[in-house]
């Protein structure tokens, strides 16, 4: 009986693959033709026609060696957990951020500016807090689209509220410590009121948007006959 | 039919017979390819070079989990069982390879059962 794994080893030399990873599969693909070829010699095969029918199970090894190769070979340019987790959560920060720009430099429009104390600074937080919806669905929908778990949509959907709670729990602590800034330790309830205002309503607003996306898309299967 | 056609409904075939398999209980590849074979009286036949590489690769999505293990005479063979996203991915498959069967059956007559 020919030592398989040496076959295997050497019929493999080609293919790009980590150590570890290499002899594992030569173990395997070995023991797969080592049964293959007690299976021929159990069904009374002679010694040298087991090893011409086991052999048979590959026509080429070197399409072999290539096809082990593209199944093996990890998507280096962009990982799963990129695609279905930083790049939606991105996505949904980048707009909006950008949504937030662009209210920020129209409400700061002179004519704008002499309506705020009238109450339209509380419309345009109102407005943007709704709009906050549409970017946590679209940080929801693209993480989904990817095939991201449920805490990755949930992340993808609620990032840019993420982000500011990071912010708030950076910028608080260093503004109280190093500053010193008084009025945090004056008036902790507003700067409570701030982080409730800025991170954690927007955090459920987002999460609003996220939610139809947080269910497993629906593919009936038709029944049976 | 074109070789790329043809490639990609043995893939996809294949993707099925083995996942449905395995949902059965966990085998090893060269259990994996006897039954398939003897389950369809031949009309899907795995070779080692077309098994593995389809195994790795579903092995990489998360559908299957390989792990070695002894049987009763102490050989070693890699088990492969079907992980939560391969149990996820079967249903859709066969919704898919059933409506793939009644269109053809609608144009062509050709019945799957």
């Amino acid at each position: 009986m020919p030592d398989w794994k040496e076959l295997v080893r050497q019929r493999l030399r080609s293919v790009k693959l980590a150590a570890t990873n290499r002899e594992e599969i030569v173990r395997e693909l070995a023991t797969h033709l080592e049964e293959d070829y007690e299976t021929a010699r159990t069904r009374g095969l002679t010694d040298a026609a087991a090893i011409t029918h086991t052999l048979q199970e590959v026509e080429d090894w070197s399409v072999l060696a290539r096809d082990i190769h593209h199944a093996t070979l990890e998507d280096t340019l962009m990982n799963h957990r990129t695609k279905s987790l930083w790049l939606p959560s991105l996505a949904s920060l980048a707009a909006a951020s950008l949504f937030l720009l662009a209210l920020t430099e129209i409400s700061l429009q002179p004519h704008f500016l002499v309506k705020l104390n009238a109450g339209l600074g509380r419309s345009l937080y109102f407005g943007w807090l709704v709009a906050q919806i549409l970017f946590g669905a679209l940080g929801a929908f693209l993480s989904r689209r990817a095939g991201g778990t449920r805490a990755a949509r949930i992340v993808a959907g609620t990032f840019p509220a993420l982000v500011m709670f990071g912010l708030c729990a950076v910028a608080i602590p260093v503004s109280a410590l190093f500053e010193p800034n008084a009025l945090i330790f004056r008036h902790p309830l507003y700067v409570a009121l701030g982080v409730l205002i800025w991170a954690g309503a927007p955090a459920i607003t987002l999460l609003l948007g996220a939610a139809p996306f947080l269910r497993e898309r629906q593919r009936p299967e038709p029944a049976r006959a | 039919m074109t070789k790329r056609i043809r490639s990609k409904i043995a893939r996809g075939s294949g993707e099925l017979a083995i996942l449905a398999l395995l949902a059965e209980q966990p085998l090893y590849g060269f259990e994996i390819a006897r039954q398939i074979g003897e389950r369809t009286a031949g009309a899907l036949k795995f070779t080692l070079a077309s098994l593995y590489p389809l195994l790795y690769e579903m092995e990489k999505r998360g559908w299957v989990e390989g792990r070695w293990q002894a049987n009763d005479a102490g050989r070693d063979r890699r088990y492969y069982r079907l992980t939560a996203a391969g149990r996820r991915q079967l249903a859709p498959l066969r919704a898919e390879w059933r409506s793939f069967f009644q269109a053809l059956d609608s144009l062509a007559g050709v019945s799957h059962a």
